[in-house]
């Protein structure tokens, strides 16, 4: 497999002719058995950072459709034959962000795009809501990128050097604001509990 | 802020960003940062809840595998479908060519 160093994942989609087969034939990272490999890998991480950040499943199933088909193309090879964990979060992000703008500016148009989803209220709790329902509200409290920041530590267990390239953040700057988004989730969920 | 903060200090800083000095001391402070990160921490139970509460569907590599094939066949179809039209004028073109050649 070729070691590739392909565009910036922040880049926007290219638009590339594919060749009939569905895959760009100027690109050696183009491997169906790629795919599907990386597919089954990172699907599920990707999911649920991409669900973190967008609060909406089928916009997630979407960045995971998007994140795939950027991988397949132009993924950098690592030497043990896998995508970087890194690369796909980045890319992953940024096309979760690019999906919410587009989304925001379908349903707002673009000259009042809000900076948060609109969260859910305490108020809005009714009694015996499940406890997933309340932490999802505590979530939404958070901003996209503390969302980000608190999936790729807690449970996708990245180093504070892997987030920090994931999320294009100084090293310093990622830990102090994992710990305030912390702090913030904790405060976010005594006020639903 | 030469001295280290206070645990006060810190918790308060976590909650509100206040004061700023705090901030720009742990920046570059191991042992604060250290501190800093014990005092978020959210524990095993609030970690298993927060990963149900993202977790995946079962089937979302299967699911995935579906959608991107089709995606791909769908844009490959369509680069056919403009293809078409590409070789059309292309072939126009060629035509034309000949004809205006043939008239001088």
């Amino acid at each position: 497999m070729p070691i590739g160093t392909r565009v910036s994942p922040s880049e926007p989609f290219p638009d590339r002719a594919l060749g009939g087969d569905g895959r760009d034939p100027n690109d050696q990272n183009a491997d169906p058995d790629l795919l599907r490999h990386a597919i089954d890998l990172h699907a599920a991480y990707i999911y649920r950072l991409a669900l973190s950040i967008v609060h909406d499943r089928a916009l997630a199933d979407d960045v995971v459709q998007e994140t795939m088909i950027r991988a397949w193309r132009w993924a950098p090879i690592a030497p043990d034959g896998e995508v970087p964990r890194a690369w796909l979060a980045r890319v992953a992000r940024n096309a979760a962000i690019g999906i919410l703008r587009r989304r925001r500016e379908e349903l707002y148009g673009s000259d009042a795009i809000p900076e948060k989803e609109s969260a859910v209220t305490p108020a809005r709790t009714v009694e015996g809501r499940a406890a997933l329902d309340q932490l999802r509200g505590a979530l939404s409290a958070l901003d996209e990128s503390d969302r980000a920041l608190i999936v790729l530590r807690e449970i996708e267990g990245l180093s504070y050097e892997e987030i920090a390239e994931t999320m294009e953040l100084p090293l310093s700057t990622v830990k102090t604001r994992l710990f305030r988004a912390r702090q913030q989730l904790k405060r976010a969920l005594e006020a639903w509990r | 802020m030469s001295r280290h903060p206070s645990n006060q200090q810190l918790q308060a800083w976590l909650e509100n960003g206040a004061p700023t000095r705090v901030g720009k001391h742990v920046d570059g402070c191991e042992r604060c940062m250290a501190l800093l990160e014990e005092l978020s921490d959210l524990g095993d139970s609030l970690v298993a809840e927060l990963t149900d509460a993202l977790a995946a569907p079962t089937d979302v590599e299967d699911r995935t595998a579906r959608q991107v094939e089709n995606r791909l066949r769908n844009e490959a179809a369509f680069t056919a479908f403009l293809d078409l039209f590409t070789v059309g004028w292309s072939a126009t073109r060629t035509i034309l060519d000949i004809e205006e050649d043939s008239d001088e």
